[in-house]
């Protein structure tokens, strides 16, 4: 419930303004970052279901195919929930990584579903800047979530989260 | 089978998670899906929002805006003022030269009509040394035919003689300098006197006897007797008339014909059919 009170406004607040201020501009996907974090550091039923709320929120803002993102999110949230006991995202070189095949993975899924509507859309002109960026911002902004203590994960993953 | 599922729950949690978002998008890409709840909570939570950061953005881009129009304005506006200043500048010098040419044409036309040669002459500077002292300094020497004793006229009257020559320039006593003096006659009633400066840059008319019919506004030429000036070149005229102290002769004051205080240039008058006196070239 926390993480919902948490990420939920966060993730409105950077939608609002990713439409807005920042509209046009490529900027990091945080709701993958959000996932990432949450699905290594505080696995649960309930970051499960935040993963969704949060994918399904996104489609909706942005008009996407509803579901498209919300299958991504909890995808990618399993996905690392699985990886985590297998690898350690404890250092920024590892969360870069972890971030970006996420996000690749992500928009990759979203592209499928997309395409499956008959949908040409352009893949690496618009996947690749927001895959990269979402890498490159995913240490500084899981640091800054870890910072805020905002992960008190009841089975802390190895390693940790720094 | 319990433990199973919690251990697994997370997992299985995602797959049907998964498995509801595509059963959404096949519902969406029917048109069936129904987000309307949702929608509208998102445009009473993110709505608000939206609107007050688009404004936030608004304002700060007016006032970006602004700034860089006020930054452009100033320095268009600084752009602007040299332009104004280089051309006043420009109409000034253009002023300058218009009236310079104004001035030159009517000494030519003067020095066309006179029927002595002469030679043009720029003034370089004024000397009132002393306070009453009136002299003038002239960009024409002894290599230009000039020679003490030359006459200086201008359109408007006499100016003065040369007193002072070197190679390149020469020395003019002015017609108002008390050292200056200058046979006469009152054009109209041929009555005879002597110019000479009052040594307050004025001029005064001497030896016309109380008698004599004098009246204000007569206008006084040269008489051609000191073998420098030629006769009948306007000196000036009568500006008033009074009784002189000695009972004898009027007090006359003459006002210069030519504007002594705004000369430029001048004519020197290089041969008045008289024979140029060379005694000396120093200030007499």
């Amino acid at each position: 419930m926390r993480d919902f009170l948490i990420f939920l406004p966060i993730t409105l607040f950077f939608l609002a303004l990713k439409s807005t201020l920042f509209e046009g501009l490529p900027l990091p996907d945080l709701p993958i970052i959000i996932v990432f974090y949450i699905a290594y550091a505080r696995p649960s039923l309930a970051g499960v279901v935040l993963s969704f709320v949060l994918g399904y929120i996104d489609d909706v803002f942005s008009g996407a195919v509803i579901g498209s993102t919300s299958l991504s999110l909890v995808f990618v949230f399993a996905l690392v929930h699985l990886l985590s006991k297998k690898v350690h995202f404890s250092t920024a070189g590892m969360m870069a990584l972890g971030a970006t095949v996420m996000a690749l993975l992500k928009f990759t899924a979203a592209y499928i579903i997309l395409s499956s509507f008959n949908t040409h859309i352009p893949f690496l002109a618009y996947v690749l800047p927001a895959v990269l960026l979402t890498g490159l911002f995913a240490p500084a902004v899981i640091s800054v979530f870890s910072w805020l203590n905002l992960s008190k994960a009841p089975h802390a993953p190895k390693g940790g989260i720094p | 089978m319990i433990t199973l599922l919690k251990r697994h729950q997370i997992i299985i949690a995602s797959l049907l998670l998964c498995l509801f978002s595509l059963h959404l998008a096949s519902a969406d890409r029917k048109g069936t899906g129904g987000t309307v709840l949702v929608k509208g909570l998102l445009d009473l939570t993110v709505a608000p929002v939206q609107s007050a950061i688009l404004q936030t953005k608004n304002s700060f881009k007016e006032l970006w805006q602004g700034y860089v129009y006020l930054v452009e304005v100033n320095q268009e506006n600084e752009a602007l003022r040299k332009d104004v200043n280089r051309l006043v500048e420009e109409n000034n010098k253009l002023k300058e030269e218009l009236w310079l040419n104004m001035r030159l044409k009517e000494l030519l036309a003067f020095k066309e009509s006179a029927p002595f040669s002469t030679v043009a002459a720029g003034i370089l500077g004024f000397n009132r040394g002393a306070g009453w002292i009136r002299t003038v300094k002239l960009n024409k020497g002894t290599k230009d035919g000039i020679n003490v004793d030359m006459p200086l006229l201008s359109p408007d009257g006499v100016v003065g003689r040369v007193v002072e020559v070197s190679r390149h320039t020469s020395t003019a006593l002015l017609l108002n300098d008390p050292r200056s003096n200058i046979d006469v006659i009152l054009q109209r009633t041929r009555v005879k006197g002597v110019v000479e400066g009052n040594g307050t840059g004025g001029l005064i008319l001497k030896y016309v006897r109380l008698l004599e019919d004098v009246q204000v506004g007569a206008r006084v030429v040269t008489a051609g007797h000191s073998g420098i000036f030629p006769k009948g070149l306007l000196v000036g005229e009568v500006r008033a008339v009074e009784k002189g102290e000695d009972n004898f002769f009027n007090y006359i004051e003459v006002k210069p014909g030519a504007n002594l205080k705004k000369l430029e240039e001048v004519l020197i008058v290089t041969d008045n059919g008289y024979p140029v006196t060379t005694k000396d070239k120093t200030l007499r």
